[in-house]
């Protein structure tokens, strides 16, 4: 596999600015308003990451496991995030601009996961996947199913579709007071709230999806003698998956969005309640530290988790 | 039973609400329930029916298919309405504080006037409206000029989108108000962000997915770059730029509940700060009272922009 001359240049740039990084952060004096930031745990992380950076390279150009546009994307992607912590590090680090309460420098809210490592690393992000995802699972199996028996005549889609699209829209946040005060407890009133975030996104676009199955496939289905069960299997659901799918992403979106909603609303455990806690008590290292680790499992989850599985359900579509 | 006959019987359910509500005593734990501004409305969805009743189906005026969904709508309504009056209101099954009688929920948009209907209302109106305006202000633009070029999409959108875009922007929203001043702004900051994201991402994915055709024959004929934006990039990505309003409406919607409940007051009043701070007093009737009008609100916006819609969409009608 060739790279031309500006690729490289990337590849070697997103690589070369993590290590630069740990450089610079200690090399640098620290800024005078900010003395004697504890420096390792960031650069701890940032050196695990460039590692994975590293074998990534490794693994995708010299030994050509993957494809080269992926490889690009990544490097890319790398090289822009590498600049905005440059960013973030000389002027808020060691230039020391802004005031510190609002805006800590990326030492000390590195330092927040470590030093916080039980209840913020471990302990509320356990809870939060956890109701995330049982609500989620739970907007999966009533969405999908519920989608497809109301797309699958007219009659059920004209009523569906308006009260649908009326209801997708309340926000499902104003139901939480309502949901801990019928729900047994508040973990239980925020996974109601998941469900409900998730769930209309998902049942509509399988109404969509299952409503807009070319008829002439069903009728030559029909023609040829195959059962209703059989017409399901075999034309609905695969011709309606790319468009479940879309709404099965924008239902994983809307049921983080939901879950750190509630959580800071509601809740006594978790990120959302983390986030929340320390604003009021104005630790604003530790907000950050809780909205870098979200977007962390938010993109970690959506990456590594819907993607594949996408990938995997659509790669008929790749083969057309 | 002749279709005439069941639409008559559909209609009536709302008459005999009212007249049930004032015929049955009220349960002996729900005393003395004002009763006026339930029948009022109930009498709103009669006249409602009894239009469609009358004007569509017996003088032919709307279409069959119209009137049957909207009968079958009404009668959904209908159902609901009338159990929750006499299972609640009349018979008086579960406890009062946490399931208050449609009687007792109506009743709020009187007596509470002036907070809930008007301030509440047009301050959440307002600043949806504001937030998401300046929202598709920015993100339609850009997102046609980034689906235009494929250097910049690569190296520097899609990059930075895969990560920033799924994050939930709720967990800004405590870090918005600790640094605008006023919380409409930090308000309007967190629509801005919520909705921007779900338009500009469909906007780039219906103009990457335009024909290349349409852009190379223009480009044959002598148009100029402004008018290619105009008459040909912008309306062919138009269907999907609407589904990312769609999300982009829900996702502005819920930003806005949380936003307003953590940092409204009753001088800065919302409609999500009217659900959170009855939540803490336990005035369930009134959260209700708020979730319906929440409801309502949507169907008056959406409404609003499915005639623009229409209007906008009118030559993809015309070519199919």
């Amino acid at each position: 596999m060739r790279l031309t001359k500006s690729e490289a240049v990337i590849a070697l740039a997103g690589l070369l600015i993590w290590p630069f990084l740990i450089l610079l952060n200690v090399t640098l004096p620290d800024a005078a308003n900010r003395p004697n930031q504890p420096k390792e745990v960031f650069n701890s992380i940032i050196m695990i990451f460039t590692l994975i950076l590293l074998s990534y390279l490794v693994f995708g150009i010299l030994l050509k496991k993957q494809p080269k546009a992926r490889v690009i994307t990544v490097m890319n992607a790398a090289l822009v995030f590498g600049v905005f912590f440059f960013l973030w590090l000389v002027v808020v680090g060691k230039i020391g601009k802004l005031n510190t309460h609002s805006f800590p420098s990326p030492n000390t809210v590195f330092d927040v996961f470590y030093s916080d490592f039980y209840f913020l690393t471990y302990k509320s992000s356990r809870d939060s996947i956890f109701r995330a995802f049982a609500g989620y699972f739970l907007a999966l199996i009533t969405g999908i199913p519920g989608g497809i028996w109301f797309g699958r005549t007219m009659r059920r889609f004209e009523v569906a579709y308006p009260l649908a699209k009326v209801t997708a829209h309340v926000p499902p946040v104003v139901y939480l007071p309502y949901a801990i005060a019928v729900f047994p407890s508040i973990s239980h009133a925020i996974i109601f709230m998941v469900y409900i975030g998730a769930f209309w996104p998902i049942f509509i676009n399988t109404l969509f999806g299952v409503y807009n199955v070319d008829r002439r496939y069903i009728e030559f289905a029909k023609i040829l003698g195959a059962s209703e069960k059989r017409i399901l299997r075999r034309i609905i659901i695969p011709s309606a998956m790319p468009t479940i799918l879309a709404g099965c992403l924008i239902g994983l979106v809307l049921a983080f969005v939901l879950l750190t909603a509630g959580e800071m609303v509601g809740a006594h455990t978790g990120l959302g309640f983390y986030l929340m806690y320390h604003t009021d008590i104005g630790y604003f290292d530790k907000v950050v530290a809780a909205i870098l680790l979200i977007s962390f499992w938010v993109f970690f989850w959506i990456t590594f988790g819907f993607d594949m599985v996408q990938a995997r359900l659509l790669r008929w579509m790749r083969r057309i | 039973m002749s279709r005439g006959l069941k639409y008559t019987a559909i209609t009536s359910i709302f008459l005999l609400i009212i007249i049930l509500n004032y015929l049955i005593p009220d349960a002996a734990n729900r005393p003395n329930q004002p009763k006026l501004v339930f029948n009022g409305m109930m009498f709103t969805f009669f006249l409602f029916a009894l239009f469609f009743l009358v004007y569509g189906h017996f003088m032919k005026r709307q279409s069959p298919t119209r009137v049957r969904t909207i009968m079958d709508i009404s009668l959904i309504f209908g159902s609901i309405f009338f159990l929750w009056l006499v299972t609640i209101g009349k018979l008086g099954f579960l406890d009062p504080l946490r399931w208050p009688s449609p009687n007792q929920v109506f009743y709020y948009y009187l007596a509470d006037f002036d907070l809930l209907v008007v301030k509440s209302t047009l301050a959440t109106v307002k600043r949806l409206a504001i937030g998401y305006f300046v929202a598709i202000i920015f993100a339609i633009p850009l997102g046609l000029i980034v689906g235009r070029y494929p250097n910049l999409h690569d190296r520097l959108y899609y990059p930075v989108a895969k990560v920033v875009a799924p994050i939930p922007p709720i967990i800004l929203v405590p870090y918005a108000i600790e640094l605008f001043p006023k919380i409409d702004q930090a308000v309007l900051f967190i629509i801005f962000i919520g909705a921007f994201w779900p338009i500009i991402v469909n906007t780039i994915y219906g103009v990457r997915t335009l024909d290349v055709k349409y852009i190379e024959a223009a480009r044959t004929l002598g148009v100029s770059e402004k008018r290619l934006y105009t008459k040909v990039l912008f309306p062919g990505a138009l269907p999907s730029i609407y589904a990312g309003l769609f999300i982009g409406l829900v996702l502005a919607f819920i930003v806005l509940a949380v936003a307003e409940g953590i940092g409204g007051s009753h001088s800065e009043p919302g409609l999500g700060w009217y659900v959170l701070y009855y939540a803490d007093l336990f005035e369930y009737d009134k959260i209700v009272a708020a979730i319906f009008l929440i409801a309502f609100v949507v169907v008056v916006w959406t409404g609003i922009s499915d005639r623009i819609q229409s209007r906008l969409l009118k030559w993809q009608r015309r070519v199919e």
